[in-house]
């Protein structure tokens, strides 16, 4: 974790890039809508500043949470045969991998922080705190769930030696059914009802929608134990993945 | 000039030829290959499906039809097809300094920008310009475009897309050779990324005044996309024809000159 940390800092400049480039592109959908709704547009039920908070704090979430070395990283290992030295550590993969991705989590925490701080400021403000308390629970679940989807495409390296099209394909499947793109309830209805039996929405739809409308308990509670049956249900086939993989795993790299 | 063309020639031979062993060396892979190109038509796809939702909407978006948009989107797709097929997005750069392999590119008897632009293409990449002509057309024949009129705005449009190309592929040069400085440039590629993405749309939804001079001049995004659509299917200001051209060859040579500048920097180090 603690090496991650330093690597993050060591290339500094990617985080301003990083910075710049979900900026830019958030400067750019914050115009898409904005001239949406001075069109006399209406998407939903969504107001245009909720539409905008919307993508913010999905931006912001994204940056602390999707970090998609997870899988090139495992998948690289196993590929060039350096998975060998996972192996030989007395710690579980999983673990070692958590840990990187923490190391991610908090060194985006650090540099992004005046970002977020500014974020928390709003939301206090505009949503209380027990609605941000349930956005925390339900980030929790969101993080943990993009883990294992991603460790698990990465795993797919021991059956497909070549990941990047999966990892790809995945990454873009990902964003679009966690309503990355749009909410999820603005797509039309085959598209909501497939994203609404997946686990990608509650790596971002869900967790924001904590603060649409009067919060609701019941909900959150049912989304965050939805959540945890996804994470379970990840986790034991993260196991059955690495148990086949590893038998079939040659060292060899390629 | 007979030097020139010489180059030129020596260029795409040497462009087949890296093209043809990314093609064997992505066949290695068959099953990667297939799945990549259907990641990358997915990625196209996307984009028409954003386009929908918002039309399922309104009728009219900053003053285009949804097939008029369409029209946006596949020219971003065709510029973004061929940023990748040609150049794999210039990644040349950024692979050549971290691998410390740059001093070799600095040795062969080749323009070392040409070198660097040519040394990688994805051949996936093709379909996302195969998808960009079919949205393409498409659009155009549920417009009310037909005879010369179609002839003479489509042979505008293409010079426009071309013209395109070249301020994009300016803009990224620029934007990649930062990587002398940083190194370990991989954080660069989703600010050209970025920075495609925003020309997806109707220059006329930057309704601000300076923020669309900005995107006009500065960073000319306007003319990826969304001025070679304004000829095809509107009826535009004439001197945005030449504008077009003129800041593709300002940012031709601006990010030649920026290149060669940062190349004056490449520390010859492996990371």
């Amino acid at each position: 974790m603690k090496n991650r940390v330093r690597s993050g800092f060591a290339y500094r400049a990617n985080t301003v890039a990083t910075l710049i480039s979900e900026s830019f592109s958030f400067g750019v959908l914050f115009y898409i809508w904005f001239s949406v709704y001075k069109g006399g547009g209406q998407i939903g039920d969504y107001s245009l500043g909720f539409m905008i908070f919307y993508y913010a704090l999905g931006k912001i979430s994204g940056l602390l949470i999707e970090f998609y070395g997870v899988a090139w990283n495992l998948a690289e290992a196993i590929s060039e045969g350096e998975f060998t030295n996972f192996l030989l550590k007395p710690v579980s993969i999983i673990k070692q991998e958590l840990f990187i991705y923490f190391g991610n989590f908090i060194y985006n925490l650090a540099v992004f922080s005046v970002i977020i701080l500014v974020m928390l400021f709003y939301i206090l403000k505009q949503f209380g705190y027990l609605k941000l308390l349930a956005f925390f629970l339900l980030s929790i679940n969101a993080a943990l769930i993009f883990f294992f989807i991603f460790f698990l495409i990465g795993a797919m390296a021991f059956f497909f030696q070549r990941i990047q099209g999966l990892s790809f394909l995945m990454s873009l499947v990902s964003m679009f059914l966690a309503g990355k793109y749009v909410p999820l309830d603005v797509l039309p209805g085959a598209f909501y009802k497939i994203a609404g039996v997946l686990p990608f929405q509650y790596i971002s739809f869900i967790p924001i929608m904590a603060f649409k409308g009067s919060l609701d308990p019941a909900w959150v509670l049912r989304q965050y134990l939805a959540g945890l049956v996804w994470i379970l249900v990840l986790y034991v086939l993260t196991k059955i993945v690495l148990a086949k993989g590893i038998k079939k795993y040659e060292a060899i790299g390629i | 000039m007979k030097r020139s063309v010489s180059n030129l020639k020596r260029a795409i031979l040497l462009w087949r030829k890296n093209a043809k062993v990314r093609l064997m060396a992505r066949m290695a892979y068959p099953g990667n290959f297939f799945i990549l190109t259907i990641s990358v038509i997915a990625h196209m796809v996307l984009n028409i499906v954003f386009m929908n939702v918002i039309f399922n909407f309104v009728s009219d978006f900053s003053g285009w039809t949804y097939r008029e948009a369409l029209v946006i989107i596949a020219g971003y797709m065709i510029i973004d097809g061929i940023n990748w097929a040609l150049f794999a997005n210039l990644t040349g750069i950024t692979r050549n300094i971290v691998n410390g392999d740059m001093d070799f590119v600095l040795v062969k008897p080749l323009d070392t920008q040409l070198y660097v632009s040519i040394y990688r293409a994805d051949p996936e990449d093709w379909s996302r310009v195969v998808l960009g002509v079919a949205v393409l057309i498409y659009a155009i024949a549920g417009l009310n475009l037909s005879g010369w009129a179609l002839s003479i705005n489509l042979l505008l449009y293409s010079a426009l897309l071309l013209s395109g190309i070249v301020i994009f592929y300016s803009i990224n040069l620029i934007i990649k050779s930062i990587s002398f400085w940083t190194i370990q440039g991989w954080g660069l590629q989703p600010i050209t990324e970025a920075i495609l993405y925003g020309s997806r749309f109707p220059t006329g939804i930057f309704t601000h005044k300076f923020v669309r001079i900005f995107f006009y001049t500065a960073l000319p995004i306007a003319f990826l996309a969304s001025v070679p659509a304004e000829f095809l299917v509107k009826l535009p200001d004439f001197y945005l024809l030449g504008a077009s051209f003129l800041i593709a060859i300002v940012f031709f040579y601006v990010s030649r000159k920026f290149f060669y500048f940062a190349l004056s920097h490449y520390a010859s180090a492996s990371s």
